[in-house]
Protein backbone atom coordinates (compact mmCIF):
# COMPACT_ATOMS: atom_id res chain seq x y z
CA UNK A 1 0.00 0.00 0.00
CA UNK A 2 1.31 3.64 -1.06
CA UNK A 3 1.02 5.92 1.69
CA UNK A 4 2.58 9.33 -0.09
CA UNK A 5 0.81 9.95 -3.48
CA UNK A 6 2.06 7.67 -6.40
CA UNK A 7 4.42 8.91 -8.54
CA UNK A 8 3.76 9.35 -12.43
CA UNK A 9 6.21 9.61 -15.19
CA UNK A 10 4.35 11.04 -18.16
CA UNK A 11 6.61 10.83 -21.40
CA UNK A 12 5.86 12.18 -24.28
CA UNK A 13 6.96 14.67 -27.11
CA UNK A 14 3.90 17.16 -26.89
CA UNK A 15 5.01 19.73 -25.06
CA UNK A 16 1.50 21.17 -24.50
CA UNK A 17 0.33 17.95 -23.43
CA UNK A 18 2.50 17.98 -20.84
CA UNK A 19 2.30 21.57 -19.73
CA UNK A 20 -1.54 20.76 -19.31
CA UNK A 21 -1.39 17.02 -18.36
CA UNK A 22 1.07 17.98 -15.58
CA UNK A 23 -0.86 20.36 -13.26
CA UNK A 24 -4.32 18.56 -13.79
CA UNK A 25 -2.94 15.19 -12.37
CA UNK A 26 -1.60 17.22 -9.49
CA UNK A 27 -4.53 18.42 -8.84
CA UNK A 28 -6.07 15.24 -8.86
CA UNK A 29 -2.95 14.18 -6.33
CA UNK A 30 -0.64 12.45 -8.14
CA UNK A 31 3.24 13.21 -8.10
CA UNK A 32 4.28 14.04 -11.81
CA UNK A 33 7.52 13.82 -14.21
CA UNK A 34 8.38 13.83 -17.31
CA UNK A 35 10.20 12.57 -20.09
CA UNK A 36 10.37 14.36 -23.67
CA UNK A 37 11.21 11.23 -25.84
CA UNK A 38 11.76 7.22 -25.52
CA UNK A 39 15.48 7.42 -24.21
CA UNK A 40 15.00 10.32 -21.64
CA UNK A 41 11.85 8.35 -20.40
CA UNK A 42 13.94 4.95 -19.57
CA UNK A 43 16.36 6.89 -17.64
CA UNK A 44 14.57 8.70 -15.42
CA UNK A 45 12.33 5.35 -15.17
CA UNK A 46 15.65 4.17 -13.33
CA UNK A 47 16.28 7.58 -11.51
CA UNK A 48 12.83 7.73 -10.10
CA UNK A 49 10.95 4.75 -9.99
CA UNK A 50 7.39 5.60 -10.78
CA UNK A 51 4.75 3.72 -9.49
CA UNK A 52 2.69 4.47 -13.00
CA UNK A 53 4.07 5.65 -16.44
CA UNK A 54 1.74 7.19 -19.12
CA UNK A 55 3.59 6.54 -22.51
CA UNK A 56 3.02 7.93 -25.83
CA UNK A 57 3.68 5.95 -28.75
CA UNK A 58 4.61 7.84 -31.48
CA UNK A 59 7.96 9.90 -30.58
CA UNK A 60 11.05 10.34 -32.14
CA UNK A 61 14.17 8.59 -31.97
CA UNK A 62 12.57 5.90 -29.61
CA UNK A 63 9.21 5.43 -29.86
CA UNK A 64 7.02 4.06 -27.07
CA UNK A 65 6.62 0.40 -28.01
CA UNK A 66 10.25 -0.12 -27.65
CA UNK A 67 10.19 1.81 -24.68
CA UNK A 68 8.05 -0.75 -23.67
CA UNK A 69 9.79 -4.01 -24.67
CA UNK A 70 13.09 -2.68 -23.43
CA UNK A 71 10.88 -2.24 -19.61
CA UNK A 72 9.90 -5.97 -20.50
CA UNK A 73 12.60 -7.36 -21.81
CA UNK A 74 14.72 -5.98 -18.50
CA UNK A 75 12.28 -7.85 -16.32
CA UNK A 76 10.62 -4.31 -15.42
CA UNK A 77 6.89 -4.58 -15.15
CA UNK A 78 5.86 -1.45 -14.07
CA UNK A 79 2.74 -0.41 -14.75
CA UNK A 80 2.04 1.04 -18.43
CA UNK A 81 -0.51 3.38 -20.06
CA UNK A 82 -0.49 3.27 -23.43
CA UNK A 83 -1.67 6.97 -24.65
CA UNK A 84 -1.98 7.06 -28.30
CA UNK A 85 -4.07 6.37 -31.17
CA UNK A 86 -4.04 2.39 -31.17
CA UNK A 87 -5.09 1.65 -34.71
CA UNK A 88 -6.62 -1.65 -35.84
CA UNK A 89 -7.84 -4.61 -33.72
CA UNK A 90 -4.29 -6.33 -34.05
CA UNK A 91 -2.65 -3.58 -33.28
CA UNK A 92 -4.51 -3.32 -29.99
CA UNK A 93 -4.32 -6.70 -29.03
CA UNK A 94 -0.63 -6.26 -30.37
CA UNK A 95 -0.15 -3.27 -27.52
CA UNK A 96 -1.23 -5.50 -24.80
CA UNK A 97 0.90 -8.68 -25.31
CA UNK A 98 3.69 -6.59 -25.80
CA UNK A 99 3.19 -6.05 -21.84
CA UNK A 100 1.12 -2.85 -21.78
CA UNK A 101 -1.30 -2.60 -18.87
CA UNK A 102 -3.71 -1.01 -20.54
CA UNK A 103 -4.48 1.68 -23.53
CA UNK A 104 -5.99 5.31 -24.04
CA UNK A 105 -6.86 6.47 -27.51
CA UNK A 106 -5.87 9.99 -27.94
CA UNK A 107 -8.14 12.64 -27.46
CA UNK A 108 -9.47 11.29 -24.36
CA UNK A 109 -11.20 12.70 -21.18
CA UNK A 110 -8.97 13.83 -18.34
CA UNK A 111 -11.82 12.24 -15.75
CA UNK A 112 -10.99 9.04 -18.02
CA UNK A 113 -7.24 8.66 -17.79
CA UNK A 114 -7.92 9.26 -14.13
CA UNK A 115 -10.12 6.47 -13.80
CA UNK A 116 -8.02 4.10 -15.81
CA UNK A 117 -4.69 4.90 -13.78
CA UNK A 118 -6.61 3.87 -10.57
CA UNK A 119 -7.78 0.93 -11.88
CA UNK A 120 -3.92 -0.28 -13.24
CA UNK A 121 -2.67 0.69 -9.48
CA UNK A 122 -4.97 -1.20 -8.03
CA UNK A 123 -4.19 -4.39 -9.93
CA UNK A 124 -0.07 -3.60 -10.03
CA UNK A 125 1.05 -6.23 -8.09
CA UNK A 126 4.97 -5.65 -7.72
CA UNK A 127 5.77 -9.35 -7.27
CA UNK A 128 3.89 -10.17 -10.48
CA UNK A 129 4.28 -9.49 -13.83
CA UNK A 130 0.41 -8.43 -15.80
CA UNK A 131 -1.98 -10.82 -16.73
CA UNK A 132 -1.62 -8.72 -20.10
CA UNK A 133 2.05 -10.33 -20.81
CA UNK A 134 0.24 -13.66 -20.48
CA UNK A 135 0.43 -16.16 -23.20
CA UNK A 136 -2.75 -18.30 -21.06
CA UNK A 137 -4.88 -17.76 -18.38
CA UNK A 138 -6.75 -20.02 -16.65
CA UNK A 139 -10.25 -18.87 -14.32
CA UNK A 140 -12.65 -21.03 -13.07
CA UNK A 141 -12.90 -23.40 -15.64
CA UNK A 142 -11.63 -21.49 -18.71
CA UNK A 143 -8.30 -21.42 -19.95
CA UNK A 144 -7.85 -18.62 -22.44
CA UNK A 145 -4.63 -19.25 -25.14
CA UNK A 146 -4.21 -15.93 -25.93
CA UNK A 147 -1.49 -16.29 -28.82
CA UNK A 148 -3.67 -19.23 -30.49
CA UNK A 149 -6.71 -17.13 -29.30
CA UNK A 150 -8.46 -20.42 -28.44
CA UNK A 151 -10.75 -20.92 -25.46
CA UNK A 152 -11.43 -23.68 -23.70
CA UNK A 153 -13.97 -24.46 -21.18
CA UNK A 154 -14.44 -27.64 -19.10
CA UNK A 155 -11.47 -28.87 -21.75
CA UNK A 156 -14.00 -28.68 -24.37
CA UNK A 157 -12.43 -26.23 -26.81
CA UNK A 158 -15.47 -23.19 -27.58
CA UNK A 159 -15.83 -22.13 -31.07
CA UNK A 160 -15.32 -17.93 -30.79
CA UNK A 161 -15.71 -15.60 -32.94
CA UNK A 162 -12.57 -13.29 -33.05
CA UNK A 163 -14.14 -10.14 -31.49
CA UNK A 164 -16.10 -12.62 -28.71
CA UNK A 165 -11.84 -13.69 -27.89
CA UNK A 166 -11.15 -10.57 -27.87
CA UNK A 167 -14.02 -9.13 -25.30
CA UNK A 168 -13.13 -12.45 -22.96
CA UNK A 169 -9.65 -11.60 -23.32
CA UNK A 170 -10.42 -7.92 -22.29
CA UNK A 171 -11.99 -8.86 -19.21
CA UNK A 172 -10.15 -11.67 -18.06
CA UNK A 173 -7.05 -9.57 -18.10
CA UNK A 174 -8.97 -7.00 -15.87
CA UNK A 175 -10.65 -9.15 -13.54
CA UNK A 176 -13.18 -7.42 -10.77
CA UNK A 177 -12.71 -4.21 -12.25
CA UNK A 178 -15.72 -2.84 -13.63
CA UNK A 179 -15.55 -2.37 -17.59
CA UNK A 180 -18.08 -0.07 -19.06
CA UNK A 181 -19.96 -0.82 -22.77
CA UNK A 182 -17.96 1.88 -23.88
CA UNK A 183 -14.72 0.82 -23.47
CA UNK A 184 -15.58 -2.45 -24.41
CA UNK A 185 -16.65 -1.44 -27.68
CA UNK A 186 -13.85 0.24 -27.85
CA UNK A 187 -11.83 -2.35 -27.15
CA UNK A 188 -13.70 -4.59 -29.80
CA UNK A 189 -14.03 -1.76 -33.24
CA UNK A 190 -12.08 0.22 -31.78
CA UNK A 191 -14.52 3.20 -31.60
CA UNK A 192 -17.12 3.81 -29.27
CA UNK A 193 -20.40 5.40 -29.56
CA UNK A 194 -24.02 4.86 -28.28
CA UNK A 195 -25.53 3.30 -31.24
CA UNK A 196 -23.29 0.67 -30.48
CA UNK A 197 -23.42 0.26 -26.92
CA UNK A 198 -26.69 -2.57 -27.64
CA UNK A 199 -24.50 -4.75 -28.75
CA UNK A 200 -21.72 -5.28 -26.65
CA UNK A 201 -24.73 -6.76 -24.22
CA UNK A 202 -25.65 -8.66 -27.59
CA UNK A 203 -22.06 -10.18 -27.74
CA UNK A 204 -21.78 -10.51 -23.54
CA UNK A 205 -24.78 -12.30 -23.66
CA UNK A 206 -23.45 -15.03 -26.34
CA UNK A 207 -20.15 -15.17 -24.24
CA UNK A 208 -22.07 -16.23 -21.33
CA UNK A 209 -24.14 -18.82 -23.57
CA UNK A 210 -21.54 -20.00 -24.84
CA UNK A 211 -19.60 -20.48 -21.34
CA UNK A 212 -22.37 -22.82 -20.17
CA UNK A 213 -23.95 -19.90 -18.00
CA UNK A 214 -28.04 -19.76 -16.81
CA UNK A 215 -29.89 -16.56 -17.85
CA UNK A 216 -29.74 -16.18 -13.80
CA UNK A 217 -26.38 -17.37 -12.56
CA UNK A 218 -23.71 -15.79 -14.62
CA UNK A 219 -20.74 -16.95 -12.98
CA UNK A 220 -18.02 -15.82 -15.16
CA UNK A 221 -19.25 -12.26 -15.96
CA UNK A 222 -21.36 -9.84 -13.80
CA UNK A 223 -23.40 -6.87 -14.98
CA UNK A 224 -23.02 -4.28 -13.03
CA UNK A 225 -26.55 -2.24 -13.05
CA UNK A 226 -25.86 1.17 -14.87
CA UNK A 227 -22.14 0.62 -15.21
CA UNK A 228 -20.66 -2.05 -17.26
CA UNK A 229 -19.20 -5.22 -16.09
CA UNK A 230 -17.08 -7.26 -14.84
CA UNK A 231 -15.20 -10.62 -15.02
CA UNK A 232 -15.71 -12.82 -11.59
CA UNK A 233 -13.04 -14.32 -9.88
CA UNK A 234 -9.58 -14.85 -9.53
CA UNK A 235 -7.53 -15.73 -13.23
CA UNK A 236 -4.03 -17.16 -13.20
CA UNK A 237 -1.23 -17.10 -15.42
CA UNK A 238 -0.65 -20.68 -16.97
CA UNK A 239 1.97 -19.97 -19.22
CA UNK B 1 -18.94 -18.03 -105.73
CA UNK B 2 -16.51 -20.72 -104.22
CA UNK B 3 -15.09 -17.67 -102.85
CA UNK B 4 -18.20 -16.94 -100.77
CA UNK B 5 -17.28 -19.79 -98.24
CA UNK B 6 -13.41 -18.31 -97.48
CA UNK B 7 -14.70 -15.02 -97.02
CA UNK B 8 -17.26 -15.94 -94.48
CA UNK B 9 -15.01 -17.82 -92.48
CA UNK B 10 -12.59 -14.86 -92.40
CA UNK B 11 -15.34 -12.75 -91.47
CA UNK B 12 -16.31 -14.74 -88.56
CA UNK B 13 -12.56 -14.81 -87.81
CA UNK B 14 -11.99 -11.52 -87.64
CA UNK B 15 -15.55 -10.77 -85.80
CA UNK B 16 -14.18 -13.22 -83.37
CA UNK B 17 -10.73 -11.43 -82.84
CA UNK B 18 -12.20 -7.86 -82.63
CA UNK B 19 -14.71 -9.44 -79.91
CA UNK B 20 -11.86 -11.10 -77.95
CA UNK B 21 -9.99 -8.01 -78.14
CA UNK B 22 -12.93 -5.65 -76.86
CA UNK B 23 -13.59 -8.13 -73.84
CA UNK B 24 -9.98 -7.79 -73.09
CA UNK B 25 -9.69 -4.02 -73.13
CA UNK B 26 -13.00 -4.15 -70.89
CA UNK B 27 -11.66 -6.67 -68.55
CA UNK B 28 -8.48 -4.40 -68.61
CA UNK B 29 -10.07 -0.84 -68.57
CA UNK B 30 -12.01 -2.21 -65.31
CA UNK B 31 -8.82 -3.55 -63.43
CA UNK B 32 -7.59 -0.04 -64.06
CA UNK B 33 -11.06 1.44 -62.56
CA UNK B 34 -10.15 -0.65 -59.54
CA UNK B 35 -6.63 0.23 -59.28
CA UNK B 36 -7.85 3.71 -59.45
CA UNK B 37 -10.41 3.41 -56.31
CA UNK B 38 -7.50 1.13 -54.12
CA UNK B 39 -4.90 3.67 -54.64
CA UNK B 40 -7.69 6.60 -53.63
CA UNK B 41 -8.66 4.32 -50.72
CA UNK B 42 -5.43 4.11 -49.40
CA UNK B 43 -4.57 7.47 -50.31
CA UNK B 44 -7.51 8.50 -48.11
CA UNK B 45 -6.85 6.17 -45.27
CA UNK B 46 -3.08 7.59 -45.31
CA UNK B 47 -4.38 10.93 -45.27
CA UNK B 48 -7.37 10.29 -42.49
CA UNK B 49 -4.28 8.74 -40.33
CA UNK B 50 -2.24 11.64 -40.86
CA UNK B 51 -4.72 14.02 -39.92
CA UNK B 52 -5.86 12.25 -36.96
CA UNK B 53 -2.33 12.05 -35.79
CA UNK B 54 -1.81 15.76 -36.04
CA UNK B 55 -5.27 16.60 -34.47
CA UNK B 56 -5.17 14.26 -31.63
CA UNK B 57 -2.37 15.96 -29.80
CA UNK B 58 -3.71 19.73 -29.41
CA UNK B 59 -7.14 18.62 -28.86
CA UNK B 60 -5.70 16.16 -25.96
CA UNK B 61 -3.82 19.05 -24.18
CA UNK B 62 -6.78 21.30 -24.83
CA UNK B 63 -9.26 18.78 -23.01
CA UNK B 64 -6.79 19.39 -20.21
CA UNK B 65 -6.06 22.96 -20.08
CA UNK B 66 -9.93 22.95 -20.10
CA UNK B 67 -10.04 21.00 -17.17
CA UNK B 68 -7.34 23.14 -15.14
CA UNK B 69 -9.57 26.26 -16.10
CA UNK B 70 -12.79 24.09 -14.97
CA UNK B 71 -10.97 23.46 -11.66
CA UNK B 72 -9.10 27.37 -10.52
CA UNK B 73 -11.74 29.54 -9.05
CA UNK B 74 -13.48 30.58 -12.59
CA UNK B 75 -16.28 32.66 -12.66
CA UNK B 76 -19.73 31.88 -13.71
CA UNK B 77 -19.51 33.28 -17.19
CA UNK B 78 -15.79 31.97 -17.35
CA UNK B 79 -17.30 28.38 -16.67
CA UNK B 80 -20.02 29.31 -19.47
CA UNK B 81 -16.97 29.94 -22.05
CA UNK B 82 -15.26 26.70 -20.77
CA UNK B 83 -18.04 25.18 -21.44
CA UNK B 84 -18.63 26.34 -25.04
CA UNK B 85 -15.24 25.66 -25.82
CA UNK B 86 -15.44 21.91 -24.23
CA UNK B 87 -18.25 21.46 -27.05
CA UNK B 88 -16.71 22.43 -29.48
CA UNK B 89 -13.95 20.30 -28.82
CA UNK B 90 -16.31 17.16 -28.10
CA UNK B 91 -17.56 18.56 -31.67
CA UNK B 92 -13.86 18.15 -33.54
CA UNK B 93 -13.15 14.65 -31.22
CA UNK B 94 -16.58 13.17 -32.76
CA UNK B 95 -15.67 14.03 -36.12
CA UNK B 96 -11.85 12.46 -35.73
CA UNK B 97 -13.82 9.06 -34.25
CA UNK B 98 -15.78 9.02 -37.24
CA UNK B 99 -13.02 9.58 -39.69
CA UNK B 100 -11.28 6.63 -38.04
CA UNK B 101 -14.28 4.48 -38.53
CA UNK B 102 -14.65 4.76 -42.36
CA UNK B 103 -10.20 4.14 -41.85
CA UNK B 104 -11.20 1.18 -40.20
CA UNK B 105 -14.38 -0.17 -41.89
CA UNK B 106 -12.27 -0.70 -45.10
CA UNK B 107 -9.85 -3.40 -42.86
CA UNK B 108 -12.05 -4.33 -40.03
CA UNK B 109 -12.99 -8.33 -40.00
CA UNK B 110 -16.45 -8.70 -40.76
CA UNK B 111 -18.70 -11.01 -38.58
CA UNK B 112 -20.93 -12.46 -41.09
CA UNK B 113 -24.28 -13.97 -39.30
CA UNK B 114 -27.86 -14.36 -40.77
CA UNK B 115 -29.45 -10.53 -39.48
CA UNK B 116 -33.23 -10.96 -38.48
CA UNK B 117 -34.50 -8.11 -40.12
CA UNK B 118 -37.24 -7.13 -37.96
CA UNK B 119 -35.24 -7.53 -34.76
CA UNK B 120 -32.55 -5.64 -36.11
CA UNK B 121 -35.30 -2.89 -37.30
CA UNK B 122 -36.79 -2.66 -33.69
CA UNK B 123 -33.50 -2.52 -32.03
CA UNK B 124 -32.68 0.62 -34.36
CA UNK B 125 -36.15 2.05 -34.06
CA UNK B 126 -35.90 1.84 -29.93
CA UNK B 127 -32.48 3.64 -30.21
CA UNK B 128 -33.87 6.07 -32.75
CA UNK B 129 -36.83 7.05 -29.75
CA UNK B 130 -34.18 6.96 -27.36
CA UNK B 131 -31.88 9.96 -29.48
CA UNK B 132 -35.09 11.59 -30.49
CA UNK B 133 -37.55 11.69 -27.35
CA UNK B 134 -38.95 14.98 -28.42
CA UNK B 135 -40.06 14.26 -32.33
CA UNK B 136 -43.00 12.78 -33.00
CA UNK B 137 -41.78 9.74 -35.15
CA UNK B 138 -44.34 7.52 -36.97
CA UNK B 139 -42.81 4.23 -38.87
CA UNK B 140 -44.64 2.37 -41.33
CA UNK B 141 -43.92 -1.28 -42.40
CA UNK B 142 -44.26 -3.08 -45.15
CA UNK B 143 -42.43 -6.05 -45.66
CA UNK B 144 -43.37 -10.16 -44.86
CA UNK B 145 -42.09 -11.61 -41.78
CA UNK B 146 -38.71 -13.59 -41.46
CA UNK B 147 -36.78 -11.83 -43.64
CA UNK B 148 -33.35 -11.78 -43.03
CA UNK B 149 -29.94 -10.49 -44.40
CA UNK B 150 -26.17 -11.23 -43.90
CA UNK B 151 -23.60 -9.54 -42.48
CA UNK B 152 -21.97 -7.43 -40.13
CA UNK B 153 -25.04 -7.04 -37.27
CA UNK B 154 -23.38 -3.93 -35.78
CA UNK B 155 -22.59 -2.98 -38.94
CA UNK B 156 -25.86 -3.48 -40.42
CA UNK B 157 -27.20 -1.75 -37.50
CA UNK B 158 -25.00 1.19 -38.11
CA UNK B 159 -25.93 1.55 -41.62
CA UNK B 160 -29.65 1.47 -41.00
CA UNK B 161 -29.58 3.70 -37.73
CA UNK B 162 -27.61 6.28 -39.90
CA UNK B 163 -30.45 6.35 -42.50
CA UNK B 164 -32.75 6.47 -40.58
CA UNK B 165 -31.20 9.30 -37.78
CA UNK B 166 -30.82 11.07 -41.18
CA UNK B 167 -34.49 11.38 -42.17
CA UNK B 168 -35.28 12.81 -39.03
CA UNK B 169 -32.78 15.39 -38.84
CA UNK B 170 -33.98 16.49 -42.15
CA UNK B 171 -37.63 16.31 -41.85
CA UNK B 172 -40.55 18.27 -40.48
CA UNK B 173 -41.29 18.04 -36.93
CA UNK B 174 -43.81 15.42 -37.80
CA UNK B 175 -41.56 12.64 -39.05
CA UNK B 176 -43.01 10.18 -41.58
CA UNK B 177 -40.81 7.61 -42.35
CA UNK B 178 -41.63 4.00 -44.43
CA UNK B 179 -39.53 0.61 -44.80
CA UNK B 180 -40.35 -1.45 -47.31
CA UNK B 181 -38.40 -4.78 -48.77
CA UNK B 182 -37.95 -5.99 -52.18
CA UNK B 183 -36.46 -9.71 -52.56
CA UNK B 184 -34.44 -9.50 -55.65
CA UNK B 185 -34.17 -12.52 -58.49
CA UNK B 186 -30.49 -12.30 -57.58
CA UNK B 187 -31.46 -13.35 -53.85
CA UNK B 188 -30.38 -10.13 -52.24
CA UNK B 189 -33.02 -8.06 -50.22
CA UNK B 190 -33.71 -4.49 -50.96
CA UNK B 191 -34.30 -2.57 -48.27
CA UNK B 192 -35.93 1.07 -49.27
CA UNK B 193 -36.60 4.26 -46.31
CA UNK B 194 -38.73 6.65 -47.80
CA UNK B 195 -39.10 10.16 -45.87
CA UNK B 196 -41.16 13.31 -45.79
CA UNK B 197 -38.08 15.43 -45.46
CA UNK B 198 -36.52 18.15 -47.02
CA UNK B 199 -35.32 16.06 -50.39
CA UNK B 200 -32.02 16.83 -51.57
CA UNK B 201 -31.41 18.55 -54.90
CA UNK B 202 -30.49 16.90 -57.98
CA UNK B 203 -26.91 18.84 -58.59
CA UNK B 204 -26.45 17.62 -55.06
CA UNK B 205 -26.92 13.50 -55.35
CA UNK B 206 -23.68 12.86 -56.94
CA UNK B 207 -22.17 14.52 -54.01
CA UNK B 208 -24.10 12.70 -51.32
CA UNK B 209 -21.84 9.91 -50.61
CA UNK B 210 -18.56 12.04 -50.22
CA UNK B 211 -16.58 12.15 -47.55
CA UNK B 212 -17.78 15.48 -45.34
CA UNK B 213 -20.17 16.93 -48.08
CA UNK B 214 -23.29 18.96 -46.67
CA UNK B 215 -25.31 20.34 -48.48
CA UNK B 216 -25.86 24.02 -48.22
CA UNK B 217 -29.45 23.86 -47.22
CA UNK B 218 -28.82 21.51 -44.06
CA UNK B 219 -25.88 23.96 -42.94
CA UNK B 220 -27.74 24.79 -39.95
CA UNK B 221 -28.40 21.11 -39.00
CA UNK B 222 -25.69 19.84 -36.77
CA UNK B 223 -23.85 16.61 -38.66
CA UNK B 224 -20.27 15.97 -39.25
CA UNK B 225 -20.81 15.07 -43.14
CA UNK B 226 -19.40 11.55 -42.39
CA UNK B 227 -23.07 9.48 -41.89
CA UNK B 228 -23.55 8.80 -45.69
CA UNK B 229 -20.09 7.87 -46.26
CA UNK B 230 -19.81 5.17 -43.44
CA UNK B 231 -22.81 3.99 -44.66
CA UNK B 232 -21.53 3.30 -48.24
CA UNK B 233 -18.26 2.00 -46.87
CA UNK B 234 -20.12 -0.41 -44.80
CA UNK B 235 -22.66 -0.94 -47.99
CA UNK B 236 -19.58 -1.75 -50.19
CA UNK B 237 -17.80 -3.86 -47.65
CA UNK B 238 -20.68 -6.28 -47.75
CA UNK B 239 -20.87 -6.64 -51.37
CA UNK B 240 -24.01 -4.63 -51.47
CA UNK B 241 -25.43 -1.30 -53.35
CA UNK B 242 -26.98 2.19 -51.94
CA UNK B 243 -29.27 4.51 -54.22
CA UNK B 244 -31.14 7.79 -53.84
CA UNK B 245 -33.45 8.85 -55.23
CA UNK B 246 -35.51 12.63 -54.62
CA UNK B 247 -37.71 15.14 -56.10
CA UNK B 248 -35.62 17.93 -54.59
CA UNK B 249 -38.70 19.18 -52.73
CA UNK B 250 -40.31 17.03 -50.56
CA UNK B 251 -38.97 13.48 -49.55
CA UNK B 252 -35.47 11.08 -50.14
CA UNK B 253 -35.47 7.48 -50.77
CA UNK B 254 -32.72 5.54 -49.89
CA UNK B 255 -32.56 1.90 -51.87
CA UNK B 256 -30.70 -0.26 -49.51
CA UNK B 257 -29.72 -3.73 -51.42
CA UNK B 258 -27.83 -6.13 -49.19
CA UNK B 259 -27.26 -10.05 -49.17
CA UNK B 260 -29.21 -13.08 -47.88
CA UNK B 261 -27.22 -15.80 -47.77
CA UNK B 262 -23.06 -16.43 -47.59
CA UNK B 263 -21.46 -15.01 -51.23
Amino acid sequence: MMNNPPTILIIDDDQAIIQNMVPFLERTGFRVEAAFDGQAGLTKIQQIQPDLILLDVIMPHMNGREVLRRLRHSDNWLPVILLTQVGDATERAMALEEGADDYLNKPFEPQELVARMHAVLRRYNPNKPPLNAAQKLASHDIILDRTARRVLHQNHEVNLTPKAITLLDYLMTHPEEVISRERLLEVIWGWADPVGIRTVDTRVAELRRLLGDSPEIHRYIETVAGEGYRFVGKVEILA
Amino acid sequence: MNWLPGLLILLMLFIGQAALIWIWLRARYKAELNELALTHQEDMQRFVRRFDHELKNPITAIRFALANLAGSAASPEQQITIQSIDEQVSRISDLLTNLRKLTELNRVALETIEVDLHALLNEIIDLIGEKHPDRQISVSREFTADQALYGDRYLLLLVIYNLLDNAIKFSPKACQISLQTRDNPNGSLSLIIQDNGIGIQASEIEHIWEELYRSQSVQHIPGSGLGLALVKAIVERHNGTATITSDGHEGTTVELTLPTRPS
